[in-house]
């Protein structure tokens, strides 16, 4: 398309150069009758269109030789894909746009469609991400399965939709090769649609409390308020490590190392933490439970009877996050009575 | 003559000498000879570069891949029926990978292991400078093809069994190994002969004189290294033009190769136990996927010294799709495989071989220099 255009091009600046030049004198010559001007047309012309065919195809093998065209994309290319990974985004962003702008001819399997998306999203520019995407698949038709997976991930990146939940439940629930997939993402999914219905949640019960209300205010809006932001602030804990997870797991079939990021564990604030219990179960059966704190790691160790619990990281995790609740609690109490003493003493 | 009807002269004259050219190129032909004589050399260069993708589940990596070989051979021995054998030197190899947001360059002439810091790339470096220098024979028919490759075996054979004590002693990373175990089976005898080869299947079979737009075709079977699989190649070939390139009298031919994967019959595993088809774990885990490939493009151009028998300049290019599906059955399931989908690998390659004559020949090294650099581009 390009060619043609300068072709064209080419071809009205030489008529120029040819009437301003060659007509003008030659009008000169002939004393400017009109019937000479007609004779200088067909040598002229002939002339142009040796002149041009010349030309014409000099610039044709210099920009349309199919395998240099073909040699220079994929140096282009592996440019562009250079500069992505050495984590020049932007730079390997104007490579691939320009590729795709001259040669989408060449991007038969859309490595540079995509790309152009890839680092748009990298950019966290999502709407453009999501445009170039889908500009990608219009284009080429088999990048269906890869255009939706990055898809899904832009729209899990930002508010998830009513559709995106039905896509994905179908997919990780259906016979597809990519349940596993599907499932992690339906997963995390649903985890961020719970927080933001807690949130509207929190917003709804905040905003009952401003208005009027028929039935005399009670002290429970104000700790079901606190409830729900302890829970949202819990999910987004769970929402954050599970993301971490994700993207762990992403590098690890890609074959990138883990970062060696520990996910957050134990509390770091708590020193002889102690736990004893015993309880009775059904058949009068007696359990004695007992917790201390590992001096070394600081996590949590248990025993039943004197036998050592082995915890999952799940169960580690929800042990670790209700004793904090406890302390944020107690201490809560704590302050509360301390501040009612001193009022009681003034 | 008056100006006018001057021009107009210069006009036809023009037109009659560009139709007599038309006329008298398509009437050329042209006779392929091989002449080598002993102690005659012949530096190449050869420049292959992939850039694509590998998408699996929710990951995919952007990759580029920039190989550069210099090769010096020197014919040896020219048989009473024509045929040679020619020792080809392995001058120097330079790599450069992209992939995962990592970068990997090497280059034999300047490594430096002292200055690697980089335990991983020191291996791959060590195995590569090893590589350097590297002699082996080829044998050719009395039309110039290479017929046998041998030699190189060993070499590789040694230098990578040195590299991995290393990697043992210095307790270094065991996919390391399994990397210089796949990139070995490209060097090997067969894979190089290979190589060999396919610079010279353009060249027609068929005695006597082949016109100008004359085409010819080829067939062939090769190994896939680094898939379950053998591939049928066809190559379709067209005389376009005789004319000089770089000083030398050269056919210029029109290429278009295809590929087309013929994997292999089930084996047992007792017979995948006796004669693995890839080494290591990366081989036993390549037996347990099916694959699939389509190809596209494969056209190139070829400056072909018709005289001395020497390939002066290749240019093609190739697309490939790989995709790769773990075998449904109990017995060959991955661990923690299933449900990740498949494993699409997209490819876009291009080779580029030069002739290196004259001054380039000795000041130039193939480090140096990058597909397209050359001072003299294809009319």
């Amino acid at each position: 398309m390009t060619a043609q255009v300068f072709s064209i091009g080419r071809r009205r600046g030489l008529t120029r150069l040819f009437r301003s030049r060659f007509v003008g004198p030659g009008a000169f010559l002939t004393g400017g009758h009109v019937g000479a001007v007609r004779r200088w047309t067909i040598p002229v012309a002939a002339w142009t269109a040796c002149l041009l065919s010349f030309i014409v195809s000099v610039h044709g093998q210099s920009t349309t030789d199919p395998v240099e065209r073909s040699m220079q994309f994929i140096e282009q290319s592996m440019k562009a894909t250079d500069l992505f990974n050495e984590g020049k985004v932007k730079e390997a962003l104007a490579v691939f746009t320009k590729l795709l702008e001259t040669s989408p001819d060449l991007d038969e399997d859309g490595y540079v469609a995509l790309s152009v998306g890839d680092c748009l999203a990298v950019l966290d520019r999502r709407e453009g991400a999501r445009a170039a995407y889908e500009a990608a698949q219009a284009a080429h038709s088999d990048l269906a399965g890869a255009v939706d997976d990055r898809l899904i991930e832009l729209e899990l990146a930002g508010n998830v939709s009513d559709s995106l939940l039905d896509r994905l439940r179908f997919a990780a629930t259906g016979r597809s090769e990519k349940r596993f997939v599907a499932a992690w993402q339906l997963g995390r999914a649903l985890q961020k649609r719970v927080q933001a219905l807690l949130i509207e949640a929190a917003s709804a019960f905040r905003m009952a409390a401003q208005l009027d209300s028929p039935i005399p205010k009670t002290d429970w809006q104000a700790d079901h308020l606190v409830d729900l932001d302890d829970l949202n602030e819990q999910l987004t804990g769970v929402i954050e490590r599970v993301e971490r997870r994700w993207a762990e797991l992403r590098r690890y079939l890609s074959g990138r190392q883990g970062t060696g990021e520990q996910l957050p564990m134990q509390p770091s604030s708590t020193q002889n933490r102690q736990y004893e219990c015993t309880l009775r179960i059904a058949g009068g059966e007696q359990v004695v439970l007992r917790g201390s704190q590992d001096r070394t790691d600081g996590g949590p160790r248990f025993t039943a009877n004197g036998k050592p619990i082995q915890l999952n990281e799940g169960q580690a995790d929800s042990i670790r996050r209700y004793q904090e609740r406890i302390d944020h609690i107690l201490l809560e109490a704590a302050n509360r009575r301390s501040a009612d003493q001193g009022e009681h003493h003034e | 003559m008056s100006k006018p009807w001057g021009l107009a002269g210069f006009g036809i004259i023009a037109f009659i000498s560009t139709v007599a050219a038309l006329a008298e190129d398509s009437a050329q032909s042209v006779v392929f000879r091989y002449q080598s004589r002993p102690g005659e050399v012949v530096r190449q260069r050869i420049v292959l570069q992939t850039v694509g993708s590998a998408r699996m589940g929710p990951s995919e990596i952007k990759t580029g891949q920039s190989t550069t070989n210099e090769l010096k051979s020197e014919t040896k021995k020219v048989n009473a029926d024509g045929s040679t054998e020619v020792e080809v030197t392995l001058v120097n190899v330079s790599m450069s990978i992209t992939g995962n947001g990592r970068r990997m360059e090497f280059n034999s002439k300047t490594f430096d292991p002292a200055k690697e810091h980089d335990r991983d790339l020191r291996y791959l470096g060590r195995f590569f400078s090893a590589l350097a220098g590297t002699k082996f024979t080829m044998e050719s028919s009395p039309e110039g093809k290479p017929t046998k490759v041998s030699g190189l075996h060993d070499i590789i054979q040694k230098a990578i069994d040195e590299v991995r004590k290393d990697i043992e002693k210095e307790k270094g990373r065991f996919f390391v190994s399994q990397i210089l175990e796949q990139v070995a089976s490209m060097f090997d005898d067969e894979s190089v002969g290979r190589q060999m080869q396919s610079y010279y299947r353009m060249v027609p079979e068929k005695p006597g004189p082949v016109r100008v737009g004359e085409t010819w075709q080829n067939r062939w079977i090769m190994d896939m290294p680094t898939l379950n699989a053998k591939c049928e190649a066809k190559g379709e070939y067209e005389l376009l033009g005789v004319e000089t390139f770089r000083g030398r009298p050269c056919a210029k031919i029109r290429l278009k190769e295809t590929l087309r994967l013929a994997p292999e019959p089930e084996r047992t595993d007792n017979e995948k136990a006796k004669k693995p088809r890839n080494a290591g774990l990366l081989g036993s885990l390549m037996e347990q996927m099916d694959y699939t490939m389509t190809t596209s493009g494969g056209e190139g151009i070829a400056y072909w010294d018709y005289q001395a028998g020497v390939l002066v300049q290749l240019r093609q290019t190739q697309k490939m799709t790989i995709e790769a599906r773990i075998k449904q059955g109990p017995a060959t399931v991955v661990a923690g495989a299933s449900g990740l989908g498949t494993l699409t690998q997209k490819l876009n390659t291009s080779v580029r071989v030069d002739l290196i004559e004259g001054d380039e020949a000795t000041t130039t090294g193939a480090s140096e220099s990058r597909p397209g650099d050359s001072a003299e581009k294809a009319p």
